[in-house]
């Protein structure tokens, strides 16, 4: 008899994790590519974390929101989301 | 080799022109939505931006598979989350699914996907002058943030 697994999404989470760090990866790649290096420091801000988000790719920058979404003074540059974008199918949230 | 050169349509001048054409939204904030800010500001106020276009079915080069971010400055905070919500809507419900002819091109727009609307209030500040009481001001201003990916083709 099939008994469903009550923690089904835990279990598919567990199992990919490990293919979301490589995608992850692949991110940090792109947006390092996109974004000019020359100043500052922001390629190596880029953070692939595993938590209780799932896995995530973050920016430790502390202008990086300034960075992704921009501001009243600011264009958004947004690598990270252009570098998912670049990495296969980008969902907004 | 094609006989056909595509060349596609500046997606952000179609969509902002379209935002520009919408009833609902210029009640609210009248022709006031910008690809930049200008230096004289008249709150409240909307900036779209074009962050990426990659094609969906690389290498035919026809459709793609566009994000864009709307930001909001206002005016009090509900008229700002308003005004990003109504623009929201108005893409999500009324843009998709149908061919637009706009100044900037003939824009097909498919499958909208919106993500959620971010409130916070900016830490620096912008003057510039009231829409309702034509004063000038300067102070924080709330901000309503959201961004949507789109497909599109001519």
């Amino acid at each position: 008899m099939f008994i469903p697994s009550p923690n089904i999404d835990g279990v598919l989470a567990a199992a990919i994790e490990a293919d979301l760090v490589k995608a992850g990866r692949t991110i940090i790649s792109n947006a390092a590519d996109v974004w000019p290096n020359d100043t500052g420091h922001y390629d190596q801000s880029l953070r692939v974390k595993v938590d209780e988000r799932g896995v995530v790719v973050q920016t430790d920058d502390p202008a990086g929101h300034i960075i992704e979404w921009g501001s009243a003074r600011h264009q958004p540059q947004a690598p990270l989301r252009t570098a998912a974008a670049d990495a296969g199918r980008f969902e907004p949230k | 080799v094609s006989a056909e050169l595509v060349v596609l349509p500046d997606w952000l001048a179609a969509i902002s022109e379209w935002l520009r054409d919408q009833s609902e939204l210029t009640d609210l904030v009248d022709q006031r939505i910008y690809t930049e800010l200008p230096t004289t500001k008249t709150f409240p106020l909307a900036r779209i931006a074009h962050i990426t276009d990659p094609p969906i079915a690389s290498p035919t080069h026809w459709a793609v598979d566009a994000t864009f971010q709307l930001d909001v400055w206002g005016g009090p905070k509900a008229i700002t989350w308003t005004i990003a919500e109504t623009a929201r809507a108005l893409i999500t419900q009324r843009f998709s699914g149908h061919a637009w002819e706009l100044a900037a091109g003939r824009v097909v727009a498919g499958r909208v996907r919106a993500g959620g609307i971010r409130r916070t209030t900016d830490s620096l500040t912008t003057t510039g002058t009231d829409a309702d009481t034509s004063s000038e001001t300067a102070g924080a201003r709330p901000r309503a943030r959201f961004d949507f990916a789109v497909v599109l083709h001519p």
